[in-house]
């Protein structure tokens, strides 16, 4: 340890240099659910420039040091547990914006700037970025990126790829190399961005991305249906067949609408972001179809509206227990669309105390529940539902016990030798996270 | 610079082709292969027909297990292969390479599963494009990406290029909808990536994959998502006395927060072409430029834009604007801009065009540019412009009967790309790469950013034997035009020479 340590003392500042024992609590709090039991790593690493954290990357790889990356350290409890990690590298003060070029609708930024910041730089231009993942507040774009996270917004503007133009990024071998580019088309070289996309980390650290931005609707108006389980499917599928454009189109579990004081059975929330006219008939399409159905229905505008979407997200992020302080799991799933609304049923009867959303549109969801309900039996029976309805089931957040005892990432089908074999092409030495992912 | 792994293609290796042809038709039967002269000849070259190579061999598969028997032959022989889809390709993706078999999914016409419910489709890769959307128009949904030779072009080749078109600004081009594959790798070995549900867990091969010009192995089974077609789609055309007017017209409406289905510009030059050839009367021949704007969406959605879009082309000095919704009307304004390419043709005896991509709001500068350069090699070019999504086409027109008179618009043509990357764009937005660009790609891409590209392909195509010398620069291929002389960097790979 200490022979490591004026040679990285070199290259940084010293504030970007942290003994693990003059870490903060809060820091070493979020650090160790990404680490094996029993481990700690020297330092915490905050580069402030790319060249710096180039630096590092080749010092790392030069003496076989392994690292774990992060940005805020918001999701490091996802994944599995890391081995052997000797520096953890959080990209967190890379966070400059390099240029929001409004007319084009792109936007790029260093990867450890965080969404807000970034939709702060958007909103004076009327735009924003497209993404409503977990953590709002603290995450950074860099760790949206490696873990494809996106919310409910997803459904009229895609996930985390679709939004992905281009990428910097610093190899497992401290070189600095890029892809894609800083236009919203662009078909030169391989598409390096869907592989980081989802990546966790684990073929590179982003240093600078550029995405793709939109105009703030506007108008916004969301609807809830709520009432009896086939009513509400037949609603789902007249939906899907008419030429209704909401820009969220979830399914909420009962639990999860009673967190949000709207109610407390299962509801099909949709959301309507276009001109004012617009979101006005369109509500009013669906009233009538609800009506028709016999369904309950209610409408929210305004700040109401734009709490409800906020309070669905940060109830799936809450890790414990309002009550007791209890811990919780969180777990990513997908199933075929019309399996829905199925899943949300099935999720019930194994646990009715979880919060589940699903976007109707892609079938992917998220599931926060009682580690107590959440044993691997019932993780085992819904991931065999969800792969029956050709779909998969990851586990993110879980009590270290649990995840011992199960295949964390659930991925059944036959292409894994073809990802190790790009692991072993950009991270040999198995530098970057290793153990954390698909890959190893 | 850095150098394609392209071992099969550069070694000076004799290939028995007749042992070869027999070995394919002993696996395949006699109807899935073609080996005589006269009958490769249509395999010669895809849509860029400037690049000529007759393949030795050419194999029609049906089957995802025919793909993999023939590539696994492939492996057999250590002789390259090269996949082709309907030929339509413009940057000579399937361009055969010397002593390589084609493999041809023209016959994997199948389509295999719809699933309107979930908005999914399931076809072979020799589907046509425009096949998808007749299989489930009748119920209203449509497959949106659209190239111009959508008629005729597969879905294998779209999957291979990652094809656009004009409707790419709102919705996305091919990789934003494709969900899964079947791919027979470049062993012959079969893997399923993606799947029907999105974002499985792994590396996101399916993304990496559509794109990839044939270099990552054969899509053999696809699944696509459609959606459902517009309630009301209507076109605006609004007319400009300036470019600049034009341009910042487009920058108006974007940033009203407007996102049209469609925006294209053509400029003076282009005009006056469809005008004496397709005699539309649509287009005023004394217009700098002519934007062409096409809503789609709810009717409440698209009567509110389409005020707005023509108020904003009013206040950007827009001399008359004219808008239609009914479906004979709108194809009326569209006429010109489809007869674009074909007036070009009429106009002079050749035409070249080039496919680069700005940031839209640099394109009056840039128009100028391509211009001057124009003038400067001694060319007219006539532009015609994706302008939502800064695709640019620039027309270069010129006569093959001139010798040398290709070269020299093929330098014009680089020097177009060369301003596009200065711009902040790129040197290909739809067409590809290809067997065109790659001596191009550096201009982009350092030697550390190609590099790590390669590593995609040293995963996946470690012999080198799919589409050998295609996206990327070698010496052998672009030794001047990509300053070979520079470092060589890349990391041997055993079994590979290295150039």
């Amino acid at each position: 340890m200490t022979a490591i340590a004026p040679s990285l003392s070199k290259i940084l500042p010293e504030t970007a240099l942290t003994p693990w024992d003059e870490l903060s609590p809060d820091w070493q709090q979020r650090i160790a659910p990404a680490i094996a039991p029993g481990q700690t790593p020297q330092y915490l690493i905050q580069p402030e420039t790319e060249e710096q954290l180039a630096q590092v990357i080749r010092q790392a790889h030069a003496g076989d040091r392994n690292v774990l990356i992060c940005g805020n350290g918001s999701k490091l409890g996802w994944g599995d547990a890391a081995e052997r990690i000797d520096w953890v590298i959080s990209t967190a003060r890379l966070n400059r914006l390099i240029e929001n070029a409004a007319g084009d609708l792109t936007l790029t930024v260093e990867a450890g700037t965080t969404l807000e910041q970034i939709q702060t730089v958007l909103e004076p231009h009327n735009l924003f970025l497209a993404l409503d993942p977990a953590y709002p507040k603290t995450a950074t774009i860099g760790g949206i990126i490696a873990t494809a996270d996106a919310g409910s917004l997803r459904h009229r503007y895609g996930g985390v790829r679709d939004l992905l133009l281009g990428i910097q990024f610093v190899r497992a071998d401290g070189e600095i190399a890029k892809a894609g580019g800083r236009v919203v088309k662009n078909v030169a070289g391989y598409d390096l961005m869907k592989l980081f996309t989802g990546g966790y980390g684990t073929l590179g650290l982003l240093t600078q991305v550029t995405l793709r931005t939109y105009p703030i609707p506007e108008a916004f108006r969301t609807v809830l249906l709520t009432g009896e389980k086939a009513a509400l499917e037949k609603m789902s599928l007249a939906i899907a067949q008419s030429s209704l454009s909401p820009i969220s189109q979830d399914w909420l579990s009962s639990e999860l609408m009673q967190s949000t004081a709207q109610g407390d059975t299962t509801a099909l929330a949709l959301r309507f972001g276009n001109v004012e006219a617009s979101v006005v008939e369109q509500s009013e399409e669906v009233r009538l179809l609800g009506q028709k159905l016999g369904l309950g229905l209610s409408v929210l505008v305004g700040k109401p509206e734009e709490g409800f979407w906020a309070d669905v997200s940060d109830r799936l992020c809450q890790r414990t227990s309002p009550i007791d302080d209890s811990e919780t799991v969180l777990c990513k799933f997908g199933v075929m669309p019309t399996a829905s609304e199925a899943t949300v049923q099935l999720i019930k009867e194994l646990s009715s105390e979880t919060k589940v959303r699903v976007n109707g549109g892609s079938g992917l969801g998220m599931l926060r529940g009682m580690a107590a309900d959440w044993d691997g039996e019932a993780v085992g029976r819904l991931r065999s539902h969800c792969q029956s309805h050709k779909g998969f089931l990851t586990v993110l957040e879980a009590p270290a016990g649990l995840k011992q005892q199960l295949d964390v990432w659930g991925y059944s089908g036959n292409a894994l030798p073809v990802m190790q074999r790009i692991k072993e092409q950009f991270d040999p030495k198995k530098t970057l996270n290793p153990g954390r992912f698909v890959v190893g | 610079m850095v150098v394609a792994v392209n071992p099969a293609a550069n070694q000076a290796q004799e290939f028995d082709w007749d042992a070869i042809a027999r070995a394919f038709e002993q696996a395949l039967g006699k109807d899935r292969v073609v080996r005589r002269r006269e009958e490769l000849l249509v395999y010669e070259c895809d849509g860029l027909t400037s690049y000529r190579q007759r393949p030795n061999l050419a194999v029609l598969p049906r089957t995802t297990g025919e793909v993999s028997t023939a590539i696994k032959l492939c492996n057999q022989w250590n002789v390259p292969f090269v996949a082709r889809g309907s030929g339509t390709g413009l940057s000579g993706g399937a361009l055969p390479t010397e002593n390589s078999v084609l493999i041809v999914t023209a016959r994997m016409k199948q389509i295999l599963d719809v699933d309107l419910d979930n908005h999914r489709v399931t076809v072979q890769p020799g589907v046509i494009n425009s096949w998808v959307t007749q299989a489930v128009s009748g119920a209203g949904f449509y497959y949106s990406p659209d190239p111009s030779s959508q008629i005729i072009c597969s879905v294998g080749g779209n999957v291979a290029e990652n094809s656009g078109g004009v409707h790419c600004m709102k919705y996305g081009v091919t990789t934003n909808h494709v969900l899964g594959l079947k791919m027979v790798l470049p062993d012959g070995s079969i893997v399923d990536v993606g799947g029907s549900v999105q974002e499985m867990p792994g590396y996101d091969l399916t993304g990496i994959f559509v794109g990839s010009e044939g270099t990552l192995g054969i899509a053999t089974e696809i699944t696509l998502r459609i959606l459902k077609s517009a309630d009301t789609i209507r076109v605006l055309l609004a007319d400009f006395e300036t470019v600049e007017a034009a341009g910042a017209a487009v920058t108006g409406i974007v940033g009203a927060g407007v996102i049209p289905a469609a925006m294209e510009m053509m400029d003076n030059m282009s005009i006056n072409a469809v005008e004496d050839v397709a005699k539309t009367d649509c287009y005023p021949r004394d217009a700098a430029a002519i934007l062409l704007v096409e809503l789609d969406g709810r009717e409440s959605e698209v009567s509110v834009n389409c005020d707005r879009v023509a108020q904003i082309c009013k206040e950007h000095g827009a001399r008359n604007v004219t808008s239609a919704s009914d479906p004979q009307e709108r194809a009326t304004l569209w006429k010109g801009r489809k007869a674009a390419f074909a007036a070009m043709g009429q106009l002079s005896p050749d035409y070249y065009v080039q496919d680069g991509v700005i940031p839209r709001t640099q394109l009056p500068w840039v128009l100028e540019e391509i211009a001057n350069l124009g003038k400067q090699h001694g060319y007219y070019v006539a532009n015609v412009f994706h302008a939502g999504d800064g695709n640019l086409h620039p027309l270069i027109l010129y006569d093959n009967a001139v010798p040398g008179a290709l070269e020299k618009v093929e330098a014009l043509g680089g020097d177009i790309l060369k301003l596009c990357v200065k711009a902040g764009g790129s040197i290909s937005g739809e067409h590809g790469i290809g067997a065109d660009k790659r001596c191009y790609m550096p201009q982009m891409f350092s030697e550390a950013d190609l590099e790590t590209m390669q590593q995609v392909r040293s995963a996946i195509n470690p012999k080198g034997l799919a589409n050998p010398t295609k996206i990327f620069p070698t010496p052998k291929t672009c030794g001047e035009a990509a300053n070979a002389a520079k470092s060589l960097n890349i990391k041997p790979i055993d079994g590979v020479e290295q150039f």
